[in-house]
């Protein structure tokens, strides 16, 4: 190793034995005291944010793998990962910033307006929330959105590496409307939601859009990279509480705790083999989305 | 590493999850030691922001070359050492962070000043209201990287020689023998840290680490 480090790194090791000889009672005291208060230091623990930014970049290399024909031996070739210094988080932490608080304007925007015209935001295909249905959930997000400009910077925005996933988790939205998945209709159920668009039909009226959290959005980050889900929705899977996360190739089924480092995958499926043939969709299967309460 | 709970998988067990597709088993991995991995890259480097691109690196490389991984060593040695030669390499490419230092403590980059730029790192100490900054990065910074990162791994980290080598790739001996250089050329510096130390009423420090540790001088 020492062969190749630069001329000034270099040093005699070899004359370890006589130094040791020569050194003289007082000097082995000076530098025992050197050994005990090294020692005596306390460790640096990693700070949240370079955790979270550097789980995101593993969580980032998962999905880069789990794409088809990519293994451990031969890794895909990624853009080098970029440096984390202060003002880059700054500039993407105001940014992401931004996004959030003119996605939330927007969000007000739709409410406002739902009441009179939901069906008019719905035909425009618009990230609309209703939740003044009935039996909607929406989902609070961890952070009020006062609070929500922080989120990216120790979330989204672990590393300018990373940013483009933690940019695109931000973009998708979370329906709450209470769908039960199960077991047997699961590809068909998925693939009909997909076909249908987050925002089709009847979503808006009978459920909410939300923002993700943090977690959340780290969870499909972890699962999806840098593609934006097609479907995040908080619904039951068999009776279970979960997300259903899904792109147009393959759906995750992931328990409500899923983050970026505990994904709790409980299933994942893939869709490929249907696509292009919505109308087999529902029949074949029976498929039908019940609706809680 | 601590002891594992009942059921939990072993890092060997961890690994081999991740090579089989487990697309989380590494970061269980890298979440049980990444304090640790930390320390190392942060120690051998002496700057945050080139410390936590050197473990993002290392953490990357080691996803990427999991299935090399003979089993040969602990999973913790094999991590630690792509840590280090990852810390080692980011200071090849970016050099001009080292400092020539003669040795007298007044020449030492004081508190507030960094070799390379950047804001300090230092540990501060409230006592009698007087604070003193012991920016221990300033003083580690004048040492060679390879005297630096053996004097981290054994006297710092606690790494016995025998495994120290072994992160390093060179044999005990050549440890010794740049823990010892290194300690030699803190003594200045450290001794105006212990006189803080002192004047604020903390403990000196004691001869809990066995000098035989690192080796002898």
């Amino acid at each position: 190793m020492s062969g190749q480090w630069p001329p000034d790194w270099e040093d005699a090791d070899d004359d370890v034995e006589a130094e040791a000889g020569q050194a003289d009672v007082e000097t082995n005291a000076r530098l025992s005291e050197v050994t005990a208060y090294l020692a005596a230091l306390p460790q640096p623990v990693l700070p949240e944010a370079l955790e979270a930014r550097i789980s995101a970049a593993i969580a980032a290399e998962a999905a880069d793998r789990a794409k088809p024909g990519r293994t451990l031996g031969r890794p895909p070739r990624r853009p080098k990962i970029r440096r984390d210094r202060r003002f880059r988080i700054q500039a993407i932490s105001s940014a992401a910033a931004c996004l959030v608080l003119a996605g939330f304007a927007y969000l007000l925007t739709q409410l406002g307006g739902s009441s009179s015209s939901s069906s008019a935001a719905l035909s425009e295909g618009a990230a609309a929330p209703a939740a003044s249905a009935p039996h909607a959930q929406a989902e609070t997000p961890q952070n009020s959105f006062g609070e929500a400009t922080s989120v990216p910077a120790a979330s989204a925005v672990p590393s300018a590496a990373s940013s483009a996933s933690a940019f695109s988790s931000w973009r998708f939205t979370v329906i709450t409307r209470g769908d039960v998945y199960q077991q047997s209709t699961l590809i068909s159920q998925v693939r009909q939601q997909l076909a249908n668009g987050l925002l089709g039909s009847d979503t808006a009226s009978a459920g909410a859009v939300s923002a993700p959290t943090a977690a959340l959005a780290g969870c499909v980050s972890h699962f999806t990279g840098n593609t934006v889900p097609g479907l995040v929705d908080k619904a039951t899977y068999d009776g279970r509480p979960v997300y259903v996360i899904a792109v147009s190739s393959r759906a995750w089924v992931v328990g409500r705790g899923c983050t970026a480092t505990d994904p709790e995958l409980i299933t994942t499926v893939s869709l490929a083999g249907l696509r292009g043939n919505p109308s087999a969709l529902g029949s074949v299967e029976g498929y039908a989305i019940a609706r809680r309460g | 590493m601590p002891g594992l709970a009942p059921g939990e998988p072993s890092d060997a067990e961890l690994l081999r999850r991740h090579t089989a597709g487990d697309a989380s088993a590494f970061g269980q991995l890298f979440t049980r030691h990444k304090d640790r991995l930390w320390a190392v890259a942060l120690r051998i480097v002496c700057d945050p922001d080139d410390a936590a691109d050197a473990l993002q690196d290392a953490m990357i490389s080691a996803f990427r070359r999991a299935g090399d991984f003979r089993g040969e060593s602990a999973v913790t040695t094999w991590l630690h050492r792509i840590v280090v030669n990852a810390s080692l390499d980011l200071l090849r490419r970016r050099p001009g962070r080292a400092v020539s230092w003669s040795g007298d403590p007044e020449e030492l980059p004081g508190p507030g000043q960094r070799a390379g730029g950047g804001e300090p790192v230092h540990e501060t100490t409230g006592g009698d209201g007087t604070d003193t900054r012991l920016d221990v990065d300033a003083a580690l910074r004048t040492l060679p990287p390879p005297q630096r990162a053996a004097l981290v791994l054994v006297d710092m980290l606690g790494y016995p020689v025998s495994e120290a080598a072994v992160l390093l790739g060179v044999s005990e001996g050549t440890v010794k023998s740049r823990c010892a250089r290194s300690r030699a050329k803190l003594v200045p510096h450290l001794s105006h840290l212990r006189a803080n130390l002192a004047r604020e009423g903390n403990q000196p420090v004691s001869d809990s680490v066995s000098f035989e540790q690192g080796g002898g001088a």
